[in-house]
C-alpha cells in the first residue's frame, strides 16, 4: 500500500514539474523557410532544453510583406505575438507597442552587439538584429580580374564590358545590372557612401536635393548607360551569361551561386565601390527581433528577452550566420577565431563581414520612412531610366519628402 | 449533257468537301494552337518541377530538364507537413462549397422567385457587398474572428465563406429562367415550396450549382492571405500556404515551388475534368464571363 502511496505520489510530482515545464509559452512570428527554418527550430530547441519552463512557438508568417499585413492586424486586435522579426520601417509604426529592451535584456549582452547593429528609436532600444544581410558586389571572376573599388573603376569597367557581341548592332552584353526600383541597390548606398543623406541630423531639413545627393544620383544615371536594366533579380542575367558585375543584398548569394554555375563561371564578391573622395558604406538590409509589451504577460516578456540573450550569444551567432549566410550580429563573435577561420575558408563571409565593419549603415529612422522609401523608389526609376534628369527629379522628390514630413 | 452536269455536281461536291476540310484544318490549328498557349505554363510548372535551380531560372527557358530532379518532389514534400495541408485544403475547400452551394440555392431561389418585403433593397446590399475590395476587410474581419474565439481553427477557415454574393446572384439568375408555371403546377399538386426548390428546381439549374461550387472550390483551394491571417498553427495551414515556403527573401526556388505547385493543382484538375460539362454550360446559359 505504503508503495503504491509512493508511485502515486511520485506520478504527481512529475506531473507537477511536467506542468510548471511549460508555463511560459512565447510567440516567434518568422518568415524562415527551409535551411533557415531548421536552424531556427533548433537554436529554439536549444534554448528550451535550457529553459524548460519556457515553450517556445516559432509561426511562420509568409513572406515580410504578409508578416507586416498580420502584425498590423493583430495590433489592432491587440494580440501580437511576444517577439516577431521587423524592418525598421515597421518598427517605427507601432513604436509604443514594444518593449524596451535594456530594462529586460543583459547589459553585456546588448553591449555585444556590433555598433553598426545598434539603433534607438526615439531614444529607446527596442529591436536587437537577428537576420540582417548587406549590400555587396557580386563579379565574374572571368571578366574581372580585379573588382572596381572607386565609382570611377566601376563606371569605366562597365563601360568597357557592356558591347555588342553578335555584331547585330544591338547591346546584348552589360557591364552591370540595376533593378530601378530597387531603391537600396540603386542610390540610398551611393547616396550615403557621397556623405549625403534624405534628411539632416535633425529631421528638420529635406536634404536630397543637395549637391551630394546629386552627385550620387548623376552616378546612377551614368551606370544606367552601361547597366542592363531589368526589374528582376540579377542572378537571372547574370546566369544567362549577360551581365559581368551587379550590387545586391548578400542574403541573395545561394541564387547567384546558381546562377554562376549555369553561366559556368566564378563568382567573385567585393565591397561596393564608393568615391575616392566618399565613405565605404552600404546599406543593411534584413530584419530584427522586438519584444511586443501589448497582450503578454510579464513572465513573457522576461521569458522573450531571455531567447533573444540566447540567440545573440556568440556560438549561436556564428552558427546561424554561418548556416544561413546572414552576417554575424555581434561583435565577439565577428571577432572570434571560429569566425575567422570561416572568412578564411569562405571569401563571401569576409566580404559581407568586412563590407559591415568599414561602412553598414541602416534604414533611415523616420517615422514617415515607409511612404518616404515609396516616393524614393518612384522617382530613383525615373532617374535609372534616363525619365527625367537627376536635378529635376530630386527636386520632385525633395518637394514630395517635404509634403510627408510635414 | 447528264455526265457533264453529274460531272460538275461531283466536281462541286469536291470542291465543297476541300473548303470544308480547310475550313477545319484552319479551325483546328487554331484551336490546337490556343490549347498549346493553355498548357505551355502547365508544361513549364511540370518541366521546372524536375530542373535544377540554374536550370529553372533560365532564359529563354529549358524545356526539357536535364538533368532530371525528380528529388524536387521529394524536397517539396518535406519542405512543410504538406500532407496535413493536403487535407486541410481539400477538407475547408469542401466544407465552404457545401454550405455555398446550400445559401445560395436558398438565398437565390429567395430573391428569384419570392416576394418579401424589401427584398429588392436586400439584393441591392448583397450585391453591394462585391464594391468592398478583400483586403479593406482583413483587419476587421481578424479582429471579429478573434473575439469570437475562432482565430487557428477551421471555424474561421470555413464559416466566413459558406455563402458569397456573386453565388447569391449566379443562383437566382438561374432561378429566374425557371417559368412561374412550374411553380404553379407544383403548388396545385400540393407540393410544399421546400419540396418544390428541392426536388424540382434544383435538379433543373444543376449547371448553375455545378459552376458556384467548383467557383468556391477553385476560391478556397487558392486562398492564401486569409489562411495565413486567420491561422498560427501548422495544423491549420493549406496548400497555398505551403508553397510560400519557396519564397526567399532575395529569389524563389523555383524547382521545388513547382513540384509542390503539380501536387498542388492535381484536386482541382480532377474536379474539373468531372464537372466540366455543367460549369461551361452554366457560364453559358447566365451570360457570365
Amino acid at each position: 500500500m505504503r508503495k503504491h502511496f509512493a508511485v502515486l505520489l511520485a506520478g504527481l510530482l512529475a506531473l507537477g514539474v511536467a506542468g510548471v515545464a511549460a508555463d511560459v509559452e512565447i510567440s516567434f512570428w518568422h518568415v524562415f523557410t527551409e535551411e533557415h527554418a531548421e536552424a531556427l527550430n533548433e537554436l529554439a530547441e536549444g534554448f528550451m532544453d535550457e529553459n524548460p519552463d519556457v515553450k517556445v512557438d516559432l509561426v511562420f508568417q509568409g513572406g515580410y510583406g504578409d508578416l507586416s499585413r498580420k502584425l498590423f492586424a493583430a495590433l489592432a486586435d491587440a494580440s501580437p505575438p511576444t517577439l516577431s522579426l521587423q524592418y525598421e520601417n515597421w518598427t517605427t509604426q507601432w513604436l509604443d507597442a514594444l518593449v524596451d529592451l535594456d530594462q529586460y535584456v543583459d547589459p553585456d549582452v546588448l553591449d555585444d552587439v556590433h555598433p553598426r547593429f545598434m539603433q534607438e528609436f526615439d531614444g529607446r532600444t527596442v529591436t536587437l538584429p537577428f537576420n540582417r544581410s548587406i549590400i555587396i558586389m557580386y563579379y565574374r571572376k572571368d571578366l574581372v580580374p580585379v573588382p572596381p573599388t572607386t565609382w570611377e573603376e566601376f563606371r569605366v569597367l562597365s563601360r568597357l564590358l557592356t558591347r555588342d557581341t553578335s555584331g547585330d548592332g544591338e547591346v546584348d552584353f552589360w557591364g552591370t545590372h540595376i533593378r530601378p526600383r530597387s531603391p537600396e541597390e540603386t542610390y540610398l548606398c551611393y547616396l550615403e557612401q557621397a556623405s549625403g543623406s534624405i534628411l539632416s541630423e535633425d529631421w528638420t531639413q529635406v536634404t536630397i536635393n543637395d549637391e551630394r545627393a546629386l552627385e550620387a544620383a548623376e552616378f546612377v544615371a551614368e551606370l544606367s548607360n552601361y547597366a542592363l536594366l531589368d526589374p528582376g533579380f540579377s542572378s537571372g542575367p547574370f546566369g544567362e551569361g549577360v551581365i559581368a558585375m551587379f550590387v545586391s543584398t548578400s542574403a541573395g548569394m545561394p541564387f547567384n551561386q546558381a546562377a554562376a554555375e549555369r553561366a559556368g563561371v566564378e563568382l567573385g564578391f567585393a565591397t561596393v565601390p564608393y568615391p575616392e573622395d566618399g565613405k565605404p558604406a552600404s546599406q543593411m538590409m534584413g530584419t530584427n527581433v522586438a519584444i511586443f509589451d501589448i497582450g503578454q504577460t510579464e513572465e513573457q516578456i522576461e521569458a522573450g528577452a531571455r531567447f533573444v540573450e540566447y540567440l545573440l550569444r556568440k556560438e549561436h551567432v556564428i552558427d546561424w550566420a554561418y548556416r544561413t549566410g546572414y552576417i554575424p550580429v555581434t561583435s565577439s563573435a565577428i571577432d572570434s577565431d571560429e569566425w575567422q577561420t570561416i572568412m578564411d575558408e569562405n571569401p563571401f563571409f569576409a566580404v559581407q563581414t568586412e563590407q559591415l565593419v568599414v561602412g553598414g549603415f541602416g534604414q533611415l529612422l523616420h517615422p514617415e520612412y515607409w511612404d518616404m522609401r515609396s516616393v524614393i523608389q518612384d522617382y530613383v526609376e525615373v532617374i535609372v531610366l534616363g525619365d527625367m534628369e537627376p536635378q529635376e527629379a530630386l527636386d520632385a522628390l525633395a518637394d514630395e519628402i517635404e509634403w510627408l514630413i510635414d | 449533257m447528264t455526265v457533264s452536269g453529274e460531272a460538275r455536281r461531283v466536281q462541286g461536291w469536291r470542291k465543297y468537301r476541300l473548303q470544308r476540310g480547310l475550313g477545319r484544318l484552319l479551325l483546328y490549328a487554331v484551336l490546337l494552337a490556343g490549347a498549346a498557349i493553355m498548357l505551355l505554363p502547365f508544361f513549364w510548372m511540370f518541366s521546372t518541377s524536375f530542373k535544377t535551380l540554374a536550370d529553372a531560372m533560365a532564359i529563354p527557358p529549358v524545356w526539357i530538364p536535364s538533368p532530371f530532379v525528380a528529388e524536387n518532389y521529394v524536397r517539396a514534400w518535406h519542405a512543410a507537413p504538406f500532407a496535413r495541408y493536403f487535407f486541410n485544403s481539400v477538407f475547408i475547400s469542401s466544407m465552404t462549397m457545401i454550405g455555398e452551394v446550400i445559401t445560395c440555392i436558398f438565398a437565390g431561389f429567395a430573391f428569384a422567385k419570392m416576394n418579401f418585403f424589401g427584398k429588392h433593397v436586400l439584393f441591392m446590399l448583397v450585391l453591394a457587398t462585391f464594391m468592398i475590395p478583400g483586403h479593406m476587410l482583413l483587419v476587421p474581419s481578424y479582429v471579429l474572428i478573434r473575439g469570437l474565439g475562432w482565430y487557428d481553427t477551421y471555424w474561421a477557415l470555413i464559416m466566413p465563406w459558406v455563402t458569397s454574393a456573386f453565388g447569391i446572384f449566379l443562383m437566382r439568375q438561374f432561378f429566374r429562367t425557371l417559368p412561374d408555371e412550374l411553380w404553379d403546377a407544383a403548388r396545385m399538386d400540393g407540393c410544399p415550396r421546400l419540396r418544390y426548390v428541392l426536388q424540382i428546381a434544383v435538379p433543373i439549374v444543376r449547371p448553375g450549382i455545378a459552376t458556384v461550387a467548383l467557383l468556391q472550390f477553385i476560391n478556397s483551394w487558392n486562398s492564401f492571405l486569409w489562411v495565413l491571417i486567420m491561422t498560427d498553427s501548422p495544423l491549420m495551414r493549406t496548400i497555398p500556404v505551403g508553397l510560400r515556403f519557396f519564397q526567399m527573401e532575395a529569389g524563389v526556388r523555383y524547382p521545388e515551388l513547382m513540384a509542390a505547385s503539380a501536387m498542388a493543382i492535381i484536386p482541382i484538375i480532377i474536379l474539373f475534368f468531372f464537372a466540366q460539362k455543367h460549369f461551361v454550360r452554366g457560364f453559358a446559359r447566365t451570360g457570365v464571363k
